[in-house]
């Protein structure tokens, strides 16, 4: 989102607590495969910020976190600026390290591979999974670590109300959320631009969370949701996207196909035909030592049990995204 | 009026751990095939009582409690019996150990305890998260004079294994109708040399025809996996419960298969062993399709009975339930009883897990195991 749309949509959100995964405005050019850690923001860059900061409402708690690369760090630091000089009232947070650049591996064969493919070549090879994990960290990961980090803050103190938590962090952060969850694709709409971002709602009466991103390139006013539909206890680790398949009964059973999400109220044997077709499975009971829980650990598929109502929030054919380290279950939704 | 005795240190101990196990694990007692309390009670009903004649049967042979929990060979299955004072959660009037008095009641639970240390080596309720069933020249032993197959030169291995493992994991939950550790040990994890591990599961009593006929079909009636694993994180609970610190098949080194008469299966008997547990599981599905409840209560208490076979064997009796005994699946005023057990545990445990801290959550359920073995519900909280 262009960040005078983000700012936009910002003051428009009625949500008391709003987060704002925000990429770092513009920065110097990089010296060819060297330091680009240490790369900090062109003056531009500055300027950005602090406009940005001063842009910001002005009735909320601004707080602001940052990934530890320098250039990150500098941009909340203008953005405080910027607050501060149109009387608002901001709040440095510090770094946090899941909006660093856990993305990358192996810094010299990303960039080779770059080079060679063309950025979004790689991009799509690596969002599709199809990279090499020495190279590029799995991008189910980089979600799930950003999603638990900002929702761990965002969740946290019931006394910080009407505040925005503005993450700094990098594009290729931002890339993966976009794309896997809320399923923009960059071939369509652009690659993430200095102070992009992507905002996440909560809201305080059902305890969801909302992520929206706006199609600004486009000039069509549709707005993508991300929901966290449901949350329960984290028992097997990854991250998939899939179509749910609800098994009630063994009738069931035999609708069950390869590459579905199983979700049920709890397993047994007669199961078995479905659950090794699973892709992730979700459960109303159980906790992490059940039976469900051990299932989707060996057989190495993410797993979310004792949601309590899954079996009565899901329905087959629901397109979700499920966070098995996080116990999140997002169901995603998109129209115009 | 508050009795203010003292309680044996060891059962203070163990109903800690049980507690503190209950708190962690949600206390949400699988419901398949029936709800686990049911099972509770069904148990208690006719098990601490032959255990405890068949153990006096084989001490007045000459046997010890070291001879004894030797013919039991795996422990997680015995750390279930501290389960069974559960069937009588603050149902007044009747002791939860069908037939025995008091005394004879803590009998059983200190035998339970005492049987859990010699086959655990003394840590009782696995407190570090390891269930070492073997010494430590057993182990290397073992790794010395077994053939190991690497996964790395073999690697269907580490996608076939999984598949047989879930299917042997879900064939020892039915033949034992919902409690899986009655046939599956899971003991371990040893620490060898260079960063491995290696971790034994081990599925036993696969064979019980005269309870399921369907097990006939089952090509062995024992199966050990011996699986060396390279820096993986492996940990065990009491109950046979493991987890580990990622995905185990991805960090599987070397793997050696031993059954009733062949070690060291290479991957197409691996593969005919999945193909013919899954049917014979197809098999036990088709059976159990159309169980009632008084089906599964009768399997219950052949089973019970069946896990006191090898003691039996060694009095040369037959280890069958008589039939009075088996007459109670179909009886309604126990499944009446049943059912009111499983309500007032879920009262009374249910409350103090959803109303109150970790900490005070593990006392109360603790007290509430001690009061109910020492039949003492005035007697003073002593968490």
């Amino acid at each position: 989102m262009e960040n005078n749309q983000l700012l936009e949509c910002i003051s428009k959100v009625s949500s008391n607590r709003i987060a704002v995964l925000l990429r770092h405005p513009i920065r110097a050019e990089p010296d060819r495969h060297k330091d680009y850690y240490n790369i900090p923001l062109a003056p531009e860059g500055r300027k950005m910020a602090i406009e940005f900061g001063k842009k910001l409402p002005r009735d909320k708690l601004v707080r602001i976190f940052h990934s530890p690369i320098p250039r990150c760090r500098e941009t909340a630091e203008y953005i405080k600026k910027g607050i501060i000089s149109s009387t608002g009232t901001a709040v440095l947070m510090g770094e946090k390290d899941f909006l660093s650049a856990q993305f990358i591996i192996n810094p010299k064969d990303m960039i080779n591979m770059i080079e060679k493919m063309g950025i979004s070549n790689f991009a799509r090879k690596w969002l599709n999974r199809e990279l090499d994990k020495k190279i590029m960290e799995d991008p189910y990961k980089v979600i799930s670590n950003m999603l638990n980090g900002v929702l761990y803050f965002m969740q946290e103190d019931s006394d910080v109300r009407h505040a925005i938590d503005v993450h700094v962090t990098h594009d290729w952060n931002i890339l993966p959320i976009k794309d896997i969850l809320l399923n923009i694709k960059h071939e369509d709409v652009g690659w993430p631009d200095y102070l992009d971002g992507i905002i996440l709602t909560s809201d305080s009466n059902d305890k969801k969370i909302t992520l929206r991103w706006k199609d600004v390139a486009k000039k069509v006013h549709w707005e993508i949701g991300c929901k966290i539909v449901l949350k329960g206890i984290p028992a097997s680790p990854g991250m998939v996207r899939g179509n749910v398949r609800i098994i009630s009964s063994l009738n069931d059973i035999g609708y069950m196909r390869v590459g579905e999400v199983l979700v049920t109220s709890e397993t047994n044997p007669q199961y078995l035909p479905a659950l090794i077709k699973s892709i992730a499975i979700i459960t109303d009971r159980g906790g992490i030592l059940s039976h469900p829980a051990i299932v989707a650990r060996e057989l190495g598929v993410p797993g979310v049990v004792g949601t309590s109502i899954a079996t009565k929030i899901l329905q087959t054919g629901d397109y979700i995204v499920v966070d098995g380290d996080n116990g999140f279950i997002f169901q995603c939704v998109g129209g115009e | 009026m508050v009795n203010n005795k003292t309680y044996s240190e060891k059962i203070v101990r163990a109903y800690k751990a049980v507690s503190e196990w209950i708190v962690r694990g949600l206390g949400q007692p699988p419901q398949w095939p029936r709800n686990l309390m049911e099972w509770v009670y069904y148990q208690s009903r006719f098990f601490p009582k032959e255990f405890l004649r068949t153990t006096k049967k084989l001490e007045k042979k000459g046997f010890d409690l070291y001879q004894i929990a030797k013919l039991f060979q795996y422990p997680s299955s015995v750390t279930h019996w501290l389960y069974f004072p559960e069937s009588n959660f603050g149902v007044r009037g009747e002791y939860w150990a069908y037939g025995l008095s008091t005394q004879e009641g803590i009998e059983f639970i200190e035998k339970t305890i005492d049987i859990l240390s010699i086959l655990r080596k003394e840590d009782t309720f696995c407190n570090n998260f390891k269930n070492i069933l073997l010494k430590k020249e057993e182990i290397i032993e073992l790794v010395q004079s077994y053939e190991f197959i690497e996964v790395d030169q073999n690697p269907e291995f580490s996608t076939v294994l999984p598949m047989l493992n879930m299917t042997l994991w879900h064939y020892a939950i039915l033949i034992q109708g919902g409690l899986r550790i009655y046939s599956q040990e899971l003991h371990g994890p040893y620490s060898l040399d260079d960063d491995e591990t290696l971790f034994v599961r081990e599925y036993f009593n696969l064979k019980p025809t005269r309870i399921w006929e369907f097990t006939s079909a089952f090509p062995y009636d024992k199966i050990i996996f011996y699986e060396i694993y390279k820096d993986l994180q492996i940990h065990v609970d009491m109950f046979g419960h493991y987890w580990t610190s990622s995905h185990p098949y991805h960090k599987l080194a070397r793997v050696s298969i031993i059954t009733d008469n062949k070690r060291n299966l290479d991957i197409h008997e691996v593969k005919n062993l999945y193909k013919k547990s899954s049917d014979t599981l197809n098999l036990g599905n088709s059976t159990i399709k159309n169980f009632s409840r008084m089906d599964w209560y009768k399997k219950w208490i052949e089973l019970g009975y069946f896990g006191l076979k090898p003691l039996k064997d060694v009095l040369r009796e037959d280890w069958y339930p008589p039939q009075d005994i088996l007459t109670m699946a179909k009886s309604d005023e126990e499944f009446k009883k049943a059912q009111e057990s499983g309500q007032y545990h879920l009262r009374l445990v249910g409350t103090a897990l959803t109303t109150l801290s970790k900490e005070k959550a593990v006392a109360e359920i603790c007290n509430m195991h001690l009061k109910t073995i020492y039949n003492e519900w005035e007697r003073k909280d002593i968490l």
